[in-house]
């Protein structure tokens, strides 16, 4: 089945009912499936279906998840490009992925006119009429195309198995990675995944997430699935805004990753405001320490507390760990999915019994098709067996719960985010008084991991460390660049002459002493 | 520098270097210039370059949301944090 079917179904059993909620704004699924509808038949005139792209680069807004839910009737694939990424970024995404059209924010689209974007498409899909007059590009407001167009037009059909959403995350090389996932990927994860969690169309749930992450899109499939009402908060810039959200609303449900816990716990008076309406949070996106789940259900008193654990290539969720059992088992990731084949292996590819540790790599009906840039299996990301080699470390129990252990890959997990350090060390390398650079994550309370950088410079160079992040600000949005730069002589290596990773880490510490001492 | 100017300095070079066209009532966060990381790198900043306490109920868009706004509040905060030091009147 298509994803647009899930709002089109919605719509037929709650057509009055409110979809979105936006400050100042929202719809009802009857009204949501409609306009997307129209948005699906101007694409069409277009040109625009199945085999197409439609990039979106927007804040989250009511205008364009109504386009998400259009671009995906008009058959063609959504590619959602992250909102902070640097313009460099925003311009490879779009080189590689070469949509036909593009939804941009007014915020976004002056950034682009601004730096000359190369890529951007002709065609550019915005809320309100564009104040542009182009020979260029044609424009197409979503306030004229709901005027003018029919929403009865016949649609195209599109197979399960075709890419329905491609998401860009950070890759190894440092270069961004668009993971292309399915409509069957898609809506056999988020099946699963509540078949477990157990959601239904009295469930709401108040956003903070941006849905150009795999965490937001999730969200939206889920509640589009079984009718259920999302709020959308103004932002998680001031967290107690963010409880007062929840309790206005009055939704029944929260997610978020173990940074927005963290801080809800640390600089929220959480426990003191009522929220009788909240019946279940999500935590996913990174794991939290047993401390903050106990924590959280010592405040949260009643609220059923949920644990999953997957990646964006595993369309994501690969295992769940439900109320019961979760401070029984605070360390663990739990189960996995129904449908979801989870196993341990070794470094000669082996599976390994419960109680050992190796690789987990996860199998399913739920693994991406692929990258857009084609190297998953080159990359060794999927195997020659399809399965999804998600780069972490762990172990089974005898019960069937898993434990993360550690990380094979790179990669740092920062306030939810994914960053690989090549992505990082491009950036500070390509500073003339840099000679080479080592990035790393380092435990972090609220971040989770925070990412730090170790620098050796170039003889004779005077560049400061505040001065080395300002020139990574100008590529990276602070999420992903480093928050602390220490300067070294040289930097730990292999045999072989490349940087020693683990040797780094200790290195960095060393630093970090001598300059406390 | 005016308080607002050195907050904007250390916004432009330490959190986003996309704050260059930034004026005294922009707001730093609706506009997508900074992330929600941000927020709490700019009051450990605030308070120690500024010898404040930003306690968890003032972090609000009141406080917080332009320049104009972290200007005022940090200037309310440093008289308050002076008063507080003067002895109480018998």
């Amino acid at each position: 089945m298509p994803l647009s079917n899930l709002i089109a179904e919605t719509a037929e059993r709650f057509a009055e009912k409110t979809a979105l909620i936006f400050p100042g704004q929202s719809i009802s699924f009857g009204s949501l499936y409609l306009q997307s509808r129209q948005i699906a038949t101007r694409l069409q005139k277009l040109g625009i279906g199945p085999g197409a792209r439609v990039a979106i680069l927007h804040e989250n807004a009511l205008a364009p998840v109504i386009f998400f839910w259009g671009i995906l009737a008009s058959g063609a694939q959504v590619v959602d490009v992250p909102c902070l990424a640097g313009i460099q970024t925003v311009d490879e995404i779009l080189a590689e992925c070469n949509p036909s059209a593009i939804v941009l924010s007014a915020h976004q689209h002056e950034r682009l006119l601004r730096a000359g974007t190369k890529s951007l498409p002709g065609i550019v899909l915005t809320e309100a009429p564009a104040p542009v007059n182009s020979t260029i590009r044609s424009y197409h407001s979503l306030s004229e195309i709901v005027a003018s167009e029919p929403s009865s037009a016949t649609l195209p059909t599109v197979q399960d198995s075709s890419a329905a959403l491609i998401i860009y995350t950070s890759g190894t090389t440092g270069r961004p990675k668009g993971v292309m996932l399915s409509h069957r990927n898609l809506l056999t994860n988020i099946t699963a995944a509540n078949s477990r969690v157990g959601l239904t169309s009295d469930d709401s749930i108040l956003v903070v997430v941006p849905l150009h992450f795999i965490h937001g899109r999730m969200q939206l499939l889920t509640h589009a699935m079984i009718g259920g009402t999302m709020a959308f908060s103004e932002g998680f810039h001031f967290p107690q805004r963010v409880v007062h959200e929840l309790a206005k609303y009055q939704v029944t449900g929260f997610s978020g990753t173990p940074y927005h816990f963290y801080t809800l716990l640390e600089r929220t008076n959480l426990a003191n405001i009522p929220l009788p309406y909240l019946r279940y949070v999500l935590v996913t996106g990174g794991a939290m320490h047993p401390d903050g789940l106990i924590s959280l259900a010592r405040i949260l008193p009643g609220v059923e507390i949920h644990v999953a654990y997957g990646q964006t290539e595993a369309s994501p969720r690969i295992t769940y760990l439900g109320p019961l059992e979760v401070l029984g088992n605070p360390e663990s990731s739990g189960r996995p999915l129904p449908g979801v084949l989870v196993q341990i292996l070794a470094e000669d590819g082996s599976e390994l019994p419960p109680g050992t540790v190796g690789e987990v790599v996860a199998s399913g009906p739920n693994i991406m098709c692929g990258y857009v840039s084609g190297d998953e299996t080159i990359s060794q990301k999927i195997d020659s067996f399809g399965r999804l080699h998600t780069g972490d470390i762990g172990r089974f129990d005898h019960h069937g719960h898993l434990y993360l252990a550690g990380r094979k890959s790179d990669l740092i997990k920062s306030a939810g985010e994914r960053v690989f350090p090549r992505e990082v060390e491009s950036v500070l390398d390509m500073h003339p008084d840099v000679r080479e650079s080592a990035v790393l994550g380092i435990p972090d309370r609220i971040l989770g991991e925070k990412i730090v950088a170790c620098v050796v410079l170039k003889p004779g160079a005077t560049i400061d460390a505040d001065e080395l992040r300002t020139h990574c600000l100008k590529f990276l949005p602070l999420v992903r660049a480093p928050r602390e730069i220490l300067f070294t002589r040289g930097l730990p290596k292999t045999e072989s002459g490349k940087i020693d990773r683990r040797g780094v880490v200790a290195h960095f510490n060393e630093l970090r002493r001598a300059k406390a001492a | 520098m005016n308080i607002a100017s050195e907050i904007l300095s250390y916004i432009r070079t330490q959190l986003s270097a996309d704050v260059a066209h930034i004026d005294l009532d922009c707001n730093l966060w609706t506009e997508g210039y900074l992330d929600s990381t941000a927020i709490l790198e700019l009051i450990l900043w605030l308070e120690s370059s500024y010898n404040i306490t930003v306690q968890n109920e003032e972090l609000t868009p009141e406080n917080f949301a332009t320049l104009r706004n972290i200007e005022e509040f940090v200037q309310r905060s440093m008289a308050r944090a002076v008063s507080d030091t003067l002895p109480a009147r018998a």
